[in-house]
């Protein structure tokens, strides 16, 4: 620093003449692997993680637990949530419980489950919320759910992906289950595709426990790491501190040469201006492993039904057709699809139902705005990558009215996690928009026989009007979570909970209390199906063909619902005739590429001039859509959609989704 | 006692005839260089100046004394009856008949009179024994503020005012009303202006009221369910200080002087490092015919009102140590030279999260990790002022060195090193004054690599290249999309990313700025003066920007700043001061990709009255 004194005083007194040259790239903050930046940005391909690299990264995590005093459960998953191994040391606690440190009642709060299942779900958070372009961990998930954002920062709304934790799911249609892992459990209705491949559910969800990273190698996403001992299944309630979490460092040591490039890891990304969470244990502060690394004993392995074998599995290259994600072209934008072994796409663009005299969708339609979306996506600014200016990576669903799947695409390298999240996006708005919703939603709640199912619409009505879910508005995703949060207005601590939200603990009268492992109707919705399958508690043994009843519901809330933003119902003429819903970068942008991915501005951008409305596109007529509604509390209003600021890339245009 | 009141004449004879105003305002608020409330001072100044104005020009012909334009000073040799006209008190009782003391000479008794000898202007002792009076002085200063503005605001997050809120920019338009009720007390013994006070006990309650309307929700409030109004008032203890006259140290009445308490302190001619009202000590004085003026001091910040920048009694957990050296006639007449050295320690990072009075979060900032920090920075610097020939130039030079303990942006640990740079230039052409500025505060080259280069002051105030005139340093900006933290401040110059001036925590991770300035300022009459002022400014650097609103795009230029402001002052005094200005931010490609490429105005009006 001595040095750079004289620099500074010549640089100031010279200043007659005016500085010039600006500043470069960033080197990052050590957190990963600051010695390389192989320049991925969704460019990068065919790399995997082979049995070796499994086999060091869990002798490497052995060497960690060891140098700690402690006996870990460890999962290694690819990309797309094969299981390539599960390995429990000697004297690993068998079982961990669901702690959102609120002392909250009810949901999952409590429930004991497999610690193989919880480094499963935390190897697979690592794997889902990461890309090339930016690498999350359990700690970044833990960051971005809970009630305020940053989590302690009051009257600060809650976390960008609230409510994203109840996603991935054993119940889910999308996810795929595994063949090649050991079965057990009757298949129920669940996808048992040819070859069984794709991507995978992670038993409990999206993990907000500290201890799960994703792998990379040579700057590409191959994988991620999952570690679980200490017996709490939790989340950090505190991220102003630095702590101290030996999960995290075991975890890390495991991932020894499969770190992230530095400056991918979520610390040099922003959002909303706040830098996210990656590790509190910095790879510098780890020890030297001492060599040999200990020899892995193949008795510890295990095999979890469903999920993992005997044998250490090598992963498979991320969009070759073995991950059931294959490459492709659409609309001149490098995508992927969903496929059978064969290659076959698992979801072909198919036309949506009618909705009594208006026709549902044509295939037409459903390509252009899938088309639209994608093209949107590929012009948005990326707000959850790096480098700066990359475009947006998302996964796109468009689903007819009553919740089945028309079209689907996805930009290549969008994180894994949104394949399942879109669809519960659009299918929320479909639903949720729905003139039947009330009676569909009440219909449901007789037939749920774990737990309390409360009465839902009542509590919605009694909050927006009697006639809610019956009249048609228009719910966007952002809308739906706006109510579905512990507090209204969402983040001023201390307001009575959102009607579809359970009141945050310490309320006087409550009964059950909010946490991110009872969010509300959105974990009621889906209770019965969530663990029960994988013995937890107990319940039938067999996979279900859905989150929901699909005897009340069939495919509308198949996957369970979504409550953070990122999707919009599409109308024709007034009528609702389905959703598009998006996941994968920043919620302004999911938002914006859903609705002007639907909007006139957006099909015409596309070249599809031809399908739509002549001004709307598809998108609802403005006074129905869910910002019009008057609110009890004053001043308060419902949002619709959050377009960002400085969407576009090579593009100096704001507020573009104005008047659309 | 004679002896006593001898100097204190001559010296301020001394003053007087050569017109060395700023020299004799320095007697009464010396050495703040500037004041909370100048006109408190230059008033005092020239109230208590009057006797002897009167009395030099009824002897104007006979003296002999007298320097003359353009000549060398003569010797000072004062006429006999100067001595002659006062009361000697211990020996003369006759003359209390019909002069009770000199104070009384033109009493007329009438509180409300400001313009003559008044008990309330310190212009007639309270108590006392002779040659020991106290003396009471009062300002009430009413400052009343219309404002309408447009400038980029957020949509609310979780709720919006209006339905079909779809973006992320709302309405822009603003309206505010201020008013600010100063009143100032100071009890001192001594002689009034006839030379520094021995004793003096100031106390200064400011009481304000303020409003604004806006046409978004969550913004003035955290909680949307305010709306978009909001009134505030509170009352701010701006001095609350006693002023020990320790020794003179010379015959000149140079001097030693210990003042203890809430008090105004700017640290530069500009005000571009600190300037602030707060409790303290200070050691200052002159030295060698006030050629030399020194501070020694350490101040202990006190937190702002949110709403009206007044203080409040809750400690910023900010110390402040400096100590300044100011020289005149550096190194020509008419042209002075200031070195100082500031160390700050910002400790607030041990205390618990702070919350401003709208909800928000201050400290820790809300941007990057939002972590807590602590700061101790050095500042050194050089600052001039005066004229070398008919040119006026003002300049000044900070470096600061230092560290914070954890910058939210770069999400570690950070050594500071940083400079700034303001040049300005002027020239009289008769009523004409033309004048060309230049600030440079050095922007950080890159967040994440531990080395804060960008330029923070403690808390700035700056008067310069329009000061409040000016767009950019009349308002706050808030970084939409970047945290909950403003791109600049109001009343600030620089582009820190604070989440407000005096509440955050500076922060030396931040893009700095360039500002080229060209102003033209009218006397238009002797009660008229019209400024005008154009500013290009840009970032210094935008790698800050770029990592804080994940967009590579921003380009340097902010735009064209462009300001003009009337004074209207209708009785040549500061009495009644009628001030209208009106300023627009022209924008250019770097603000455009911030906030879009609307033209955003500013249009007050401001009345000052005063007693």
């Amino acid at each position: 620093m001595k040095a750079r004194i004289p620099q500074l005083l010549l640089a100031a007194l010279a200043l007659a003449i005016p500085l010039s040259g600006c500043g470069g790239g960033s080197a990052g903050r050590g957190e990963g692997d600051s010695a390389a930046d192989f320049g991925c940005d969704g460019s990068c391909a065919g790399q995997a993680l082979s049995v070796d690299d499994v086999r060091l990264i869990l002798q490497q995590g052995l060497a960690g637990a060891q140098k700690l005093g402690v006996a870990a459960t460890f999962a290694v998953l690819d990309r797309v949530g094969n299981v390539l191994a599960v390995y429990a040391m000697d004297g690993a606690a068998s079982t961990t419980r669901f702690d959102g440190q609120l002392s909250a009642v009810g949901g999952l709060e409590g429930a004991v489950v497999p610690s193989t299942l919880a480094a499963i779900s935390k190897a697979g958070t690592g794997a889902y919320l990461s890309s090339q372009g930016n690498a999350f961990s359990t700690r970044t998930a833990s960051q971005i759910i809970q009630e305020n954002f940053n989590p302690g920062e009051l009257n600060q709304p809650g976390g960008p992906l609230f409510g994203v934790q109840f996603s991935q799911l054993s119940c889910s249609d999308v996810t795929v289950r595994d063949r090649g892992a050991a079965g057990s459990l009757a298949s129920g209705g669940k996808f048992n595709l040819g070859g069984g491949i794709g991507p995978r559910a992670l038993p409990l969800g999206l993990s907000a426990d500290p201890g799960g990273f994703p792998l990379y190698k040579q700057g590409d996403l191959v994988g991620g790491i999952g570690v679980e001992f200490d017996g709490v299944y939790g989340l950090d309630r505190n991220i102003q501190d630095i702590d101290t979490s030996p999960e995290e460092e075991v975890a890390l040591y495991a991932a020894i040469g499969f770190f992230a490039p530095a400056e991918r890891v979520a610390s040099n990304i922003f959002a909303g201006g706040k830098s996210l969470r990656y590790s509190d244990v910095q790879p510098g502060e780890l020890e030297q492993l001492d060599s040999p690394l200990p020899e892995l004993d193949s008795t510890q392995i295990q095999v979890i039904p469903e999920f993992s074998t005997t044998s250490i599995r090598a992963g498979v290259v991320f969009g070759s057709l073995d991950s059931g994600i294959a490459l492709t072209v659409r609309a001149g934008v490098p995508s992927a699809s969903l496929v059978f072994s064969d290659g076959s796409p698992r979801y072909p663009t198919r036309a949506g139902l009618a909705v009594g005299a208006v026709a549902g969708l044509g295939v037409t339609e459903v390509d252009a705005l899938l088309d639209s979306a994608l093209l949107t996506a590929a012009r948005a600014r990326a707000a959850i990558r790096r480098p700066l200016d990359t475009a947006a990576r998302v996964s796109i669903w468009v689903v007819d009215r009553q919740g089945n799947a028309l079209g689907f695409t996805r930009s290549q390298d969008a994180p894994v996690f949104g394949i399942d999240v879109a669809l519960q996006k659009a299918r929320t708005a479909a639903f949720f928009s729905s003139p039947d919703a009330a009676a569909k939603l009440r219909a449901v709640g007789q037939r749920n026989q774990v737990g309390t199912f409360d009465d839902w619409t009542a509590r919605l009505q009694n909050f927006v009007s009697a006639s809610s879910l019956s009249d048609g508005i228009a719910y966007a995703n952002r809308s739906v979570g706006n109510l579905a949060r512990p507090f209204f207005v969402d983040g001023i601590n201390g307001n009575p909970n959102g009607p579809l939200s359970l009141p945050f603990p310490g309320t006087t009268g409550a009964s059950r209390s909010w946490s991110p492992f009872n969010t509300g109707l959105q974990l009621d919705l889906i209770f019965q199906r969530l663990l029960s399958p994988l013995g937890v508690p107990s319940a039938p043994q067999s996979l279900p063909d859905s989150c929901t009843d699909s005897s009340v519901l069939g495919k509308r809330l198949a996957n369970g619902i979504q409550i953070f933003p990122g999707s919009v119902p599409l109308y024709r003429n007034g009528t609702l005739v389905g959703a598009i819903g998006i996941s994968g970068d920043g919620i302004d942008q999911d938002d914006m590429i859903a609705f002007y991915g639907a909007s006139r501005r957006g099909l015409d951008f596309a070249g599809h001039t031809d399908v739509g409305d002549a001004e709307l596109g598809f998108n609802a007529p403005i006074g129905i859509r869910a910002d019009t509604l008057e609110l009890g509390p004053p001043n308060t209003r419902l949002r619709y959609v959050n377009c960002p600021e400085a969407p576009f890339i090579q593009s100096e245009e704001q507020n573009v989704c104005d008047g659309i | 006692m004679k002896y006593r009141v001898r100097r204190a004449v001559k010296c301020l004879s001394d003053l007087t005839r050569s017109r060395d105003w700023f020299s004799i305002a320095s007697y009464i608020c010396l050495p703040n260089f500037a004041s909370l409330v100048p006109p408190l001072c230059i008033m005092t100044a020239l109230a208590s100046s009057l006797p002897v104005l009167a009395e030099d020009k009824a002897n104007q012909a006979q003296s002999e004394t007298r320097q003359i334009p353009g000549q060398d000073a003569r010797p000072t040799k004062f006429p006999p009856f100067v001595y002659e006209s006062i009361p000697n008190y211990e020996t003369s009782a006759s003359d209390f008949v019909s002069v009770p003391d000199r104070w009384r000479q033109f009493y007329k008794g009438k509180f409300y009179d400001p313009y003559n000898q008044n008990v309330l202007k310190g212009d007639i002792p309270v108590f006392g024994a002779p040659g020991h009076e106290w003396f009471f002085e009062s300002t009430i200063i009413s400052d009343t503020l219309l404002e309408r503005r447009a400038l980029p605001l957020p949509v609310g997050g979780p709720s919006t005012n209006s339905s079909e809120s779809t973006d992320t920019f709302g309405e822009r338009r603003q309206g505010i009303i201020n008013e600010n009720l100063l009143t100032s007390f100071s009890l001192y013994k001594g002689a009034t202006s006839f030379k520094p006070p021995e004793f003096e006990f100031r106390l200064t309650p400011v009481f304000n009221y303020n409003y604004v309307d806006i046409e978004e929700t969550g913004v003035l409030r955290v909680n949307p369910e305010y709306g978009n109004t909001r009134d505030d008032n509170h009352m701010g203890l701006q001095d609350a200080f006693v002023d020990i006259h320790l020794a003179d140290l010379s015959e000149r009445y140079d001097f030693l002087s210990l003042r203890a308490g809430i008090q105004n302190f700017i640290s530069d001619f500009r005000g571009f490092v600190f300037s602030d009202s707060a409790p303290g000590v200070r050691l200052f004085g002159n030295y060698e015919n006030n050629i030399w003026q020194y501070n020694l001091a350490w101040f202990s910040r006190l937190d702002k009102d949110t709403n009206s920048g007044l203080n409040t009694f809750d400690s910023r957990h900010e110390q402040v140590f400096l100590a300044n050296i100011y020289h005149q006639d550096l190194p020509i007449p008419g042209h002075g030279i200031s070195f100082s050295v500031l160390h700050r320690r910002d400790s607030a990072g041990d205390f618990a999260d702070d919350y401003d009075n709208n909800g928000f979060l201050v400290r820790p900032a809300p941007i990057g990790d939002e972590r807590a920090k602590n700061i101790s920075t050095t500042y050194i610097g050089l600052s001039s002022d005066g004229h070398i020939g008919r040119i006026n130039s003002t300049a000044a030079f900070y470096y600061v060195t230092g560290s914070e303990s954890h910058n939210p942006i770069a999400g570690q640990e950070v050594d500071i090193n940083a400079a700034m740079l303001a040049m300005e230039l002027s020239y009289d052409i008769d009523w004409i004054r033309l004048r060309a500025s230049f600030f440079w505060a050095s922007g950080d080259h890159d967040p994440f690599d531990g080395r804060a280069t960008g330029f923070d002051s403690i808390v700035d105030n700056p008067n310069f290249a329009g000061g409040d005139l000016s767009f950019w340093q009349r308002l706050g900006i808030p970084l939409i999309g970047g945290g909950g933290v403003n791109l600049v401040n109001a009343g600030s110059l620089l582009p820190d990313l604070r989440p407000g001036k005096e509440e955050g925590q500076s922060n030396f991770v931040n893009p700095g700025l360039r500002l080229y300035n060209l102003g033209v300022d009218f006397e238009l009459t002797p009660k008229l003066k019209l400024i005008n002022n154009a500013s290009f400014l840009q970032f210094d650097n935008v790698s800050v920007l770029r990592a804080v609103r994940q967009d590579g795009s921003f380009d340097r230029s902010i735009g064209f700043d462009f300001s003009s402001g009337l004074l209207y002052r209708p009785f040549l005094n500061n009495n009644v001061q009628v001030r209208v200005g009106a300023s627009a931010l022209v924008t250019d490609k770097g603000f455009e990709n911030l906030f879009g490429d609307r033209v955003l105005f500013d249009v007050f009006s401001n009345l000052i009255l005063q007693y």
